[in-house]
C-alpha cells in the first residue's frame, strides 16, 4: 500500500458519487448502451449507397469550412500572440491591466462559440462570414490564454541577457521568448485549427454556410444518404488536416 | 570607472541581507575575481553592478554616473557599456550562433531596425571578428542548442563583446563547465580583457583560477568584504576567512 494513502479512497468515493448522480441526471442506461441496434439499424438502412455525384459539390463546401477554420483562428493566432504577452504575469505591463486582459479573455472564453454564432447569423446575416467571427473571437481568448502559459513557463534567463546588453523591455521580450515557445504555439495552434473544423460544421448548421450548412440540410429532408457522404468528407478534411499540422510540427521543432 | 559605497541589497525587508555595506572601487583594466561560498552574496553583487538586482541603499557609480538615478532609457545606455555572461549562458534556443551575438547588439539601435534584423556591415564584421576570437566563427550558421557547454559559454562571450563594453561581468560563467573547458573559458575571457583594456569582475568558485587570472581578488562572506587584494595577498588564513 506504499503508493495509496487513505486520502485517495476518500477522493475515489466522492469521484464515484459525482458518477452515480451524473449517471442519473443523463438518463444513461447500460441496456441501451449495449442494445445499438436500432443505430446499426438506421446507419445500414440509410446511408448507403453513398452519393458520390455529390462528392465535387461537398468539396467545395468543405473549402467553405476549411476557409472559416484557417482564417479565423490563424488571424486569431496574430492577434493572440500580442495580447499574451500583457496577459502573462512575467511580461505584463502591470498588475491592473494583467488581471483587465485576464479577466476580459476568460469572459470571452466563457461564453460558447454557437452563442456567438446566433449572434452574429443575426447582425452579419447568414453564411460563412457569422461563423468566421465567431470562430475567431473565441480563439483570440483561448490561444490568448495558452500562449499566456507558455510565456510564464519559459526560461527567464535569455530575458535577464536581453536587458542586460541593453535592449527595450518589449524587444528583450519578443526575441528571447517566441523561439523558446515557438513549437509550441503552432502545436496549439494546429490543434485549434482541428477544433476549429469542427467548430465551424456545427455553426455550418445554424446557418454559417459550407458542409456543416449542407449535412443539416440533407439530415432535414431526410436524404440520409447524401448525410452520409458529406460525413465522409469531413472525416477526410480533419484527418488531412491533422495529418498536415504533424507534418509541419515535426519541421518545426 | 567603478564605484560602490556603503550598498546594501535585501531581497525582503526584515530578511538578513545578501549583501551589506560594500564599499569597493575598480579601475580600468583590473580583473577581479569575487571568491565565496554559495549564498555569499556573489551573485547579487554582480547583478547589482548592472541593476539587475537594483540595490536597497547605498550609492553605485558606473562610468560616472550614478546607478539609483539613472532613467530607464540612461539605463539602457549605461548596460549597452557593460557586458555580461552567465552560468547558465542565457542563449536564445533555435537560433543559430550568428543570429545570437546579434542579440549583442540590440541596445544600440531602434527596435524595428532589431525586428527586421537591419545590421550594418561594421555590426557583422565586428560579429565575425569575436566569432573568430572565441574560434566559433565556422560554426555561426549552427543552432545554439547543438553546441557543447564550452562552446555555449563562448557564443555567450561573443555576444557580450560586440556590445563593445568597458566593463565585462561573469556571473558563474563556468561553474557548469569542466576543468580544462572552465580554463580555456578564463584564457579567453582573460585575452579579450588584455586586448580591450576591460574591467572585468567575474564571480568563480573555483580558487586555482582565481589565483591564476586574476589580477584582483574579492572574497564574500555572509555579504561582507572579508579579502580584497591582490592574488599574492591571498593567504591560507584569508581563504580560511571566506569558506569557514
Amino acid at each position: 500500500m506504499v503508493w495509496f494513502q487513505k486520502k485517495f479512497f476518500i477522493y475515489a468515493a466522492i469521484i464515484a458519487a459525482l458518477l452515480i448522480v451524473s449517471a442519473r441526471g443523463a438518463d444513461f442506461s447500460f441496456t441501451a448502451l449495449i442494445d445499438q441496434s436500432n443505430t446499426w439499424e438506421f446507419i445500414r438502412d440509410n446511408f448507403y449507397p453513398l452519393r458520390t455525384d455529390l462528392l465535387p459539390y461537398l468539396l467545395e463546401q468543405s473549402l467553405i469550412t476549411l476557409a472559416v477554420a484557417f482564417f479565423g483562428t490563424f488571424t486569431a493566432l496574430l492577434l493572440a500572440l500580442p495580447i499574451s504577452l500583457l496577459a502573462a504575469e512575467n511580461t505584463a505591463s502591470g498588475r491592473f491591466s494583467f488581471y483587465i486582459v485576464r479577466s476580459v479573455l476568460s469572459l470571452i472564453r466563457s461564453i460558447p462559440e454557437i452563442v456567438f454564432g446566433l449572434i452574429f447569423v443575426v447582425s452579419l446575416g447568414l453564411g460563412p462570414f457569422a461563423a468566421l467571427m465567431a470562430i475567431f473571437l473565441h480563439n483570440v481568448s483561448v490561444l490568448g490564454k495558452l500562449i499566456a502559459e507558455l510565456v510564464e513557463s519559459s526560461d527567464k534567463g535569455p530575458q535577464e541577457a536581453m536587458s542586460s546588453a541593453g535592449a527595450g523591455r518589449r524587444t528583450g521580450q519578443i526575441f528571447s521568448i517566441l523561439p523558446q515557445i515557438w513549437p509550441n504555439v503552432l502545436s496549439h495552434y494546429f490543434y485549434r485549427l482541428e477544433v476549429a473544423i469542427r467548430t465551424s460544421l456545427v455553426l455550418g448548421m445554424i446557418g454559417g454556410g459550407g458542409l456543416g450548412q449542407s449535412l443539416m440540410n440533407y439530415y432535414n429532408s431526410l436524404a440520409y444518404d447524401s448525410m452520409a457522404t458529406a460525413i465522409v468528407v469531413i472525416m477526410g478534411l480533419v484527418i488531412i488536416v491533422d495529418l498536415f499540422g504533424g507534418i509541419v510540427r515535426k519541421r518545426v521543432i | 570607472m567603478l564605484e560602490m559605497k556603503e550598498v546594501v541589497v535585501q531581497y525582503e525587508s526584515g530578511a538578513d541581507p545578501a549583501v551589506r555595506d560594500l564599499t569597493l572601487s575598480f579601475e580600468q583594466g583590473e580583473f577581479v575575481c569575487v571568491l565565496g561560498r554559495s549564498g555569499a552574496g556573489k551573485s547579487t553583487f554582480i547583478r547589482t553592478i548592472n541593476g539587475l538586482q537594483p540595490q536597497t541603499s547605498g550609492q553605485i557609480t558606473v562610468l560616472g554616473c550614478e546607478l539609483k538615478k539613472m532613467s530607464q532609457k540612461k539605463q539602457r545606455s549605461m548596460r549597452r557599456e557593460i557586458g555580461m555572461i552567465f552560468q547558465h549562458f542565457h542563449l536564445i534556443p533555435r537560433l543559430t550562433v550568428e543570429q545570437n551575438v546579434f542579440t549583442g547588439r540590440f541596445g544600440h539601435k531602434p527596435a524595428w531596425k532589431n525586428f527586421l534584423g537591419l545590421f550594418s556591415d561594421e555590426e557583422k564584421s565586428l560579429t565575425d571578428y569575436y566569432l573568430n576570437e572565441v574560434g566559433l566563427l565556422e560554426y555561426k550558421n549552427r543552432r545554439v542548442e547543438r553546441l557543447s557547454g564550452g562552446q555555449k559559454q563562448r557564443v555567450g562571450i561573443a555576444r557580450a563583446m560586440v556590445q563593445r563594453p568597458s566593463i565585462l561581468l561573469g556571473d558563474e560563467p563556468v561553474a557548469s563547465l569542466d576543468p580544462t573547458t572552465a580554463d580555456y573559458i578564463f584564457q579567453i575571457l582573460r585575452q579579450l580583457h588584455e586586448e580591450k583594456e576591460l574591467l572585468t569582475v567575474i564571480n568563480v568558485h573555483d580558487i586555482e583560477l582565481a589565483r591564476k587570472y586574476a589580477t584582483r581578488i574579492i572574497g564574500l562572506k555572509q555579504g561582507h568584504l572579508v579579502f580584497d587584494g591582490s592574488p599574492g595577498q591571498l593567504s591560507d588564513h584569508h581563504l580560511k576567512q571566506i569558506y569557514e
